[in-house]
């Protein structure tokens, strides 16, 4: 049951500033009603990721990992509901919402996988005693989602960052309120601490009193250039503010020398049409050879 | 292949998610963004892009449009990504160029080579400029155990997906003795 809230400090809590809906695009029916997160309400949620940062960094690793793993279970128990609430707010067509769905389950294994991959600890001993290499989380990230993948690419933000033991503001994109309150309910059916995954709702205002706060550590951004340039620049010799950011592609597709031009039509035609071209890996541009290969 | 790829496009079935038949695009996020993917069309074909197949809105919602194929071969348009089902053709007089035209975007997620020829495929992974790098796969599809992300403009080289993990904690090197060991400094007794 999708109320329109925000979720603050494990709190279910109304925006404070106008209220907006979002509808599925195939027919205009509106599938959520809620309201802006004023800069009142994003700071109360910064303040409470902020308080809840030293016990959730300070957890066991196999503790936060067993929280994870559970919402990752609720995820693929939930798969069938998530799939068709994306479809619904985004308009993507179900085979490849369900592929959405199955890729944010199987993120969970993958994430905690590459947790122990690329961070880990390190010792060895030395005459003085020993060496050691240990990684610990940035503190409060804010997390901007886009539309596209509403669920699957946010998602790839969150479970990094919360296996690290980082604490979250998450801002889903305004065309995208629905999915994003649908991920949070998980986080909090999974037994997550409060305060440690917390829900703004919002546009453009909402993401600008974030990237204003002064608890921020962090933003993880995956959205368009114009938006993913605009944070670079505000942050520009803020050297303390981690900044990950996922923007577009002019991605190119060479054909050349390739007999089947058959299979070649159809390779060109899902990298460029797949999700109606709302990847931003899909080809922008197809270049063949002069003449040949009619 | 421009003609079957040229059928196909005219041919790509589009539906809603609940539709009963199969198809391969819904419409776009947004009536908003189907008229943003339209007014690009409009400019692309006002800088001398050839329309091959046009994308045009569909009478069933306004964020309902159809796929859209254009000939800008010999054209310097803006280096823009446009949001939606538009797909550019250009021509290249030779592999040389062709890898010219590849590179010639600020941008650099994912680039694509369809070839039967290993050694175009060695030239490519070598030459291109992106963090995905395809050859005879589709360029979208990205694993979920691989980075994801790019140089250039497409993001400030911290990829996501498997690499998050880099971008969510930070190293820390310890140095650690039991005891205060009195340290030998040259020239003091």
């Amino acid at each position: 049951m999708l109320t329109g809230q925000n979720y603050i400090a494990g709190d279910w809590r109304d925006g404070n500033a106008a209220p907006f809906v979002s509808t599925d695009p195939a027919n205009g029916d509106t599938i959520w009603t809620g309201a802006y997160a004023n800069r009142a309400d994003v700071d109360a949620a910064f303040n409470a990721a902020r308080a809840a940062f030293p016990d959730w960094a300070k957890t066991p690793y196999q503790a936060r990992r067993d929280i994870i793993e559970r919402f990752g279970a609720l995820v693929a128990e939930r798969k069938d509901d998530l799939a068709e609430l994306i479809s619904r707010e985004t308009g993507k067509l179900l085979w490849d919402t369900q592929g959405e769905a199955a890729a944010m389950a199987g993120k969970i294994g993958i994430s905690l996988t590459a947790y122990d991959d690329r961070t880990g600890e390190k010792r060895s001993d030395t005459a003085f005693g020993h060496a050691q290499l240990r990684h610990k989380p940035l503190g409060v990230m804010f997390v901007l989602g886009p539309y596209n993948f509403p669920g699957h690419l946010p998602n790839g933000h969150i479970v990094p960052a919360l296996a690290a033991g980082n604490t979250i503001v998450f801002k889903p994109s305004e065309l995208t309120p629905a999915v994003g309150e649908f991920m949070v309910r998980l986080w909090e059916e999974a037994g997550l601490p409060e305060g440690v995954v917390n829900l703004v709702q919002g546009a453009r205002e909402t993401g600008e009193a974030a990237l204003d706060h002064d608890e921020l550590d962090g933003v993880l951004f995956t959205g368009s250039h114009t938006t993913g340039q605009i944070i670079h620049r505000k942050f520009a010799g803020q050297t303390g503010i981690q900044l990950a950011l996922e923007m577009g592609g002019n991605n190119p597709m060479v054909v050349w020398d390739a007999k089947d031009a058959d299979a070649s039509a159809r390779m060109a035609v899902h990298s460029a049409f797949i999700t109606t071209g709302q990847r931003c890996s899909c080809a922008r541009r197809l270049i063949l050879p002069t003449g040949r290969m009619r | 292949m421009i003609d079957a790829l040229e059928t196909y496009v005219r041919r790509l079935p589009i539906a809603a998610w609940n539709d009963d038949e199969d198809a391969f695009m819904g419409p776009l996020v947004s009536g908003r963004a189907a008229a943003g993917v339209l007014a690009a069309q409009d400019q692309l074909i006002e800088a001398g892009a050839k329309s091959i197949v046009k994308s045009e809105r569909l009478s069933r919602g306004d964020a309902f449009v159809s796929a859209g194929l254009l000939d800008a071969t010999g054209l310097d348009l803006p280096d823009d990504e446009v949001f939606g089902p538009l797909l550019k053709v250009y021509r290249a007089d030779n592999f040389d160029a062709a890898m010219m035209l590849a590179n010639d975007t600020e941008f650099g997620l994912s680039a694509g080579l369809v070839s039967d020829d290993p050694s175009l495929w060695e030239r490519f992974w070598t030459e291109s400029r992106a963090g995905i790098v395809n050859w005879n796969r589709p360029t979208p599809g990205a694993a979920s155990t691989m980075p994801f992300g790019g140089p250039g403009q497409s993001g400030n080289l911290c990829p996501s997906a498997y690499y998050a993990a880099d971008y969510c904690a930070y190293p820390v090197a310890t140095q650690a003795a039991d005891t205060v060991e009195s340290l030998a400094i040259k020239g003091l007794e």
